[in-house]
């Protein structure tokens, strides 16, 4: 299981640079690269502070994405 | 590379601090040899400049730690190239940390096995037990290193 996030999309959207998600949410911008290529797994309180900044519930940003079921 | 600086500080003073104990032990090598003969007086030479040295790097050390305010605790007391700035770094190194504790498994017997060859080299390099015991954590900081920046530039 992986966890799948709009990150990119939403600053975009919001017209933020990596630097500017990164201070916002108090960590480094490498970290905030990491999260958009899916890479990294945030913690709790980091997809709590991010989903603060867009103006999301957190499930509208992360989502769980399971393994496809062999058959 | 971010740990490039911790890295540097790293090698630096393991390579300075083995150079001191070398010194050290030439030192007390002497003076034994010199306590054994009774006919001569006492005495031995002691090499300052690896000790000297690395004073001068520890100096270096904590005034650009001191510029940069990096707190008291982490530039004294712990390794230069931990880096925990946020939680992905953290989890880098508790990555690196793990890598570095299981080379210790490997690297701790290989320098036990490498000390029974003391008898080939101890007339011509008394102090090889140090050596050896220096590549313990020059292993250990080589590991950490690969480990955090594999992990860190995984992208």
């Amino acid at each position: 299981m992986k966890i799948r996030n709009r990150v990119k999309e939403l600053r975009a959207r919001d017209q933020f640079t990596q630097g500017d998600l990164a201070q916002a949410v108090g960590v480094t911008r490498q970290t905030i690269v990491a999260l958009e290529k899916d890479n990294y797994t945030p913690s709790l309180i980091l997809a709590m502070r991010i989903a603060e900044v867009f103006e999301l519930p957190v499930e509208q940003i992360f989502t769980l994405e399971k393994e496809e079921e062999t058959t | 590379m971010k740990i490039v600086w911790g890295l540097v500080c790293s090698f630096v003073t393991l390579f300075l601090f083995g150079w001191s104990l070398v010194a050290i032990f030439n030192f007390v090598h002497e003076f034994v040899g010199s306590i054994q003969q009774p006919s001569l007086a006492a005495s031995a030479s002691l090499d300052l400049m690896p000790i000297v040295l690395i004073s001068i790097f520890a100096a270096i050390q904590f005034f650009i730690a001191r510029a940069k305010k990096i707190p008291y605790r982490k530039s004294v007391w712990l390794p230069a190239e931990i880096e925990e700035t946020d939680e992905r770094e953290k989890t880098i190194t508790q990555k690196a940390s793990r890598a570095s504790y299981v080379s210790m498994y490997y690297a701790v017997p290989l320098a036990g096995a490498l000390i029974t060859l003391y008898p080939l080299v101890m007339t011509t390099m008394p102090y090889f037990p140090v050596l050896i015991v220096m590549l313990i954590p020059l292993v250990q900081v080589i590991v950490y290193a690969i480990t955090w920046n594999r992990a860190y530039y995984a992208v």
